[in-house]
Order: structure tokens, then sequence, then C-alpha cells
């Protein structure tokens, strides 16, 4: 798994975990545990940050975790005043979808208060390990700065066509 | 996971970093052959990598596939 150099992840008992109570209900539920400790990560922000979340609209598009991702950053923005939660159709009139290229649900974009891009995208929901990924990259976004080193920050900086970089993950 | 994600940050106008659950979108991970996590694709297969990269590794494949 990739980590920054000298960076401890945030651990946790165990992930934040996806439960199906019974067929149709599907809920997000943060152990107290976890949900104390991501409060604190989140009341430690260095600014405001908002959650875009982009779910299946009336086009059709099937979605089997769109509730669960919805159920599960319900309970995240509320554990702080720091973290504002926005959800948005896939085919939605506002056009944000088209704005931040989204093209699969469910996906999520964060941005710092004024809803400017970052590039970050997480498509599917977040368990295991990319959970303390999501809160190290709100950790970034408040900040408006990365960990990366001088040499990378410049090469990225100096590139003139898109990338599309994607990383396929499951749960660990 | 984190340096794509901080990468797009570095020059979001430019760069998109994507988590893409392979459970959830299995036709896209049977696209990219996925077999192994993490797997990184760079400009819909430009560049392929299976496994954990460092940074500078990670940014040498970038700059691969631009």
């Amino acid at each position: 798994m990739l980590t920054d150099s000298g960076y401890t992840p945030y651990r946790y008992t165990r992930p934040p975990g996806i439960y199906r109570l019974k067929e149709g209900l599907a809920i997000a539920i943060l152990s107290q545990r976890d949900a104390d400790k991501i409060k604190q990560a989140l009341d430690a922000l260095a600014a405001p940050v908002k959650l875009l979340l982009f779910t299946a609209g009336d086009g059709g598009q099937e979605c089997e975790t769109c509730d669960d991702a919805r159920n599960l950053f319900t309970e995240v923005a509320a554990l702080s005043d720091k973290v504002t939660l926005e959800e948005h159709q896939l085919d939605g009139s506002d056009g944000l979808a088209g704005r931040f290229n989204i093209d699969k649900v469910p996906a999520l974009v964060l941005t710092p208060a004024d809803g400017k891009d970052t590039g970050i995208r997480f498509y599917g929901l977040p368990v295991g390990y990319e959970f303390a990924t999501l809160l190290e990259d709100l950790s970034d976004v408040a900040k408006g700065k990365t960990r990366l080193s001088d040499e990378t920050r410049t090469a990225i900086a100096g590139l003139t066509s898109p990338v599309r970089i994607q990383v396929f993950v499951t749960p660990t | 996971m984190r340096l794509a994600h901080q990468m797009a940050m570095e020059n979001p106008g430019k760069v998109i970093g994507e988590m893409v659950s392979a459970n959830e979108f299995m036709d896209l991970s049977r696209q990219y052959n996925v077999y192994g996590v993490p797997k990184t694709v760079v400009n819909n297969g430009a560049v392929e990598v299976e496994g954990a990269m460092p940074e500078k590794l990670f940014l040498k494949k970038l700059l691969e596939a631009v």
C-alpha cells in the first residue's frame, strides 16, 4: 500500500463497515470508537471542506452502493462542522457531474469550501484502508498543500497534457 | 492511492486521481485485467502498474504516459 514516508496512517479498530440490516435497507455504521477518532481528525482540519457525492439520477444508471455511500458520508459529515456534504445526480440539471467529468456512481469529489476542483475522485466506497486515505486527503485539501517532494511538485506543475490516474483497490 | 490524489491536487487542471473500487466496477476492472491491487492505470492504459510504488517511481511511470 502506498504511504508517504514518515507518515503514520490513521488506524481503526476495524474499517468503517457497510452492513445490510435487511433486504432493501442498507445502512452505514461507524462504531462509536471509529466515530470519535474520525470526529477528532475532522475537527482538526485547517479549514472547512466539502464532500460532493454523485449518485444515480433518474436516467436509470445502476448503482448498488449509492445508498451505502449516502449513508456513510452523511454520518461522516454529521460528525464535524468542518465537513459539508452535497449530493448531486449524475444526470442532474446543475451539470456538476459534467463539470467534474464524473462518469460513474457513486462518486465522491473533495473540494475546499469554495468548491474548486482538487482532481481527487473516489469511485465506489472508500472502506478499509481507503477510509484513511479519505481522511488524509481531507487534511491536504483543508491545508491546500501536499507532502510531495519539491521535485515531484515541480514535475506535476509542469504537465501540459491531461493525465488520468486510476488506482484500482479492494477493501482491506 | 494517496500519491494519485496528491499529484492531482498539485495540478488539478491537468491531473485527475481516481480511486476505483474494483469490486464495485467489475467491468472496468476486467477491461484493465485487474487481478492484484493496487493496480494503477494511467491515461486509459498508456501505462499500467500492479503493486504499490514509491513516489519517485510513481512520478516516472506517470511521465511515461504523457
